[in-house]
């Protein structure tokens, strides 16, 4: 009789596991299809090419594979999600070991910074190296206000995700992309009297 | 005079105006990129490939520890049923002297006690169901072997072991498989009570 019912609790046992992997398979499926751009873009804003973003994003899930057993209980996918690809993109930035320079014509053009037939080629060729030059000043300015900086480029990023990627309260995130920006300002404005 | 200075603050807002919009739009396309079409198969591909890699999880090593462990419990709860003698039992024969004949022994094989054979301690009990063997319980010490000498009683044991082994080897059977047939049954009636 003792037998019978550890054979039926261990049934139910079984059952229960397996329901759980699938849920929590369910739960990574959902997380990849809805978040996988995002942590794409997240890790491309550190890492700045494209096939270390997209290593990134697989590494970020894979990291979340790992824990799956976890995720039912995350509050908030997006945000922990978005924490998660920015460590691996700043541990994958660290390995790399130094700080890269990015090239102003850099062979890997961001798809959505191909021009646009509308553009005129004088525009198109103006806003390129604006672009790679703000992305030079962007590399130099204080990590501080880098960080808030760029994860508030992403359109998908609110500067309460933000804050909570970086640890921080979104007036500081305010505060610190404010100040970021005046410094982009000031140094393109020095740039632009210089010639 | 006033005109040119209203012309140079004119300007001068203009090219602050030029700025913040390069500086928009430079920083709209620092992160406005889109991964290489597919990016959720293949995260999801490599995902399914990386699990089947990934160990046995852990838990299930758990549940069969617990598992096991439940068992032990259970086990060891039986064993300390009340009613049932805790201390180390064993069976002894009266001593020597008193060493019954073949012939009382084929009239009642199952050794009869005497007053005096119960000896003069209350550690030993007859039991009615089991007519001729002689249980003592012995106080239960916290190191084993003991390290206290022999008892009067077991000195009359090892005597009468000595000199009669093939009897004491006889007696010693019956009162083994007298012990195993109370156990199951006291097994039979827990399981009776548990039912």
């Amino acid at each position: 009789m003792i037998e019978g019912r550890q054979v039926v609790a261990g049934e139910a046992i079984l059952s229960g596991l397996a329901t759980s992997e699938h849920i929590q398979d369910e739960i990574l499926e959902r997380l990849v299809r809805q978040h996988s751009r995002l942590v794409y873009r997240i890790a491309y804003t550190v890492l700045r090419r494209h096939h270390d973003a997209e290593d990134a994003t697989q590494e970020t899930f894979l990291r979340v594979l790992r824990y799956s057993t976890k995720l039912a209980a995350v509050e908030d996918p997006k945000t922990w999600l978005a924490r998660v690809a920015w460590r691996v993109a700043l541990d994958r930035w660290k390995r790399q070991g130094k700080a890269r320079e990015v090239p102003l014509e850099d062979p890997e053009q961001p798809f959505a910074e191909i021009p646009s037939s509308e553009a005129s080629a004088d525009d198109v060729l103006h806003g390129t190296r604006v672009s790679g030059v703000v992305e030079k000043l962007i590399a130099a300015l204080p990590e501080k206000l880098r960080e808030p900086l760029v994860l508030s480029t992403i359109e998908e990023m609110s500067p309460r995700e933000v804050g909570a990627v970086l640890g921080i309260n979104e007036a500081a995130v305010r505060s610190r992309v404010f100040r970021a920006r005046q410094l982009l300002k000031e140094r393109l404005a020095h740039l632009v009297s210089a010639r | 005079m006033a005109e040119r200075d209203h012309d140079e603050a004119n300007s001068s807002i203009r090219k602050s105006e030029e700025l913040d919009r390069a500086l928009d739009a430079a920083l709209t396309r620092y992160a406005a990129v889109e991964p290489r079409a597919g990016l959720e198969e293949r995260v999801l591909a490599h995902l399914s490939g990386e699990r089947a890699k990934l160990p046995a999880r852990t838990w299930w090593k758990w549940s069969v520890a617990i598992a096991i462990a439940a068992v032990f419990v259970l086990a060891i709860a039986m064993g300390l049923r009340p009613g049932r003698p805790s201390h180390p039992v064993i069976a002894i024969q009266p001593p020597a002297p008193d060493k019954p004949t073949h012939a009382t022994q084929a009239a009642n094989p199952a050794f009869e006690v005497t007053p005096r054979r119960r000896m003069r301690t209350h550690s030993m009990v007859a039991r009615r169901s089991e007519p001729g063997a002689l249980v003592a319980i012995l106080p239960k010490l916290d190191q084993f072997p003991s390290p206290s000498p022999l008892s009067d009683q077991e000195k009359i044991l090892l005597s009468y072991v000595a000199e009669d082994p093939e009897r004491a080897a006889l007696i010693a059977e019956a009162r083994t498989k007298a012990l195993r047939e109370d156990a199951k049954e006291r097994a039979a009636i827990a399981n009776g009570e548990r039912d």
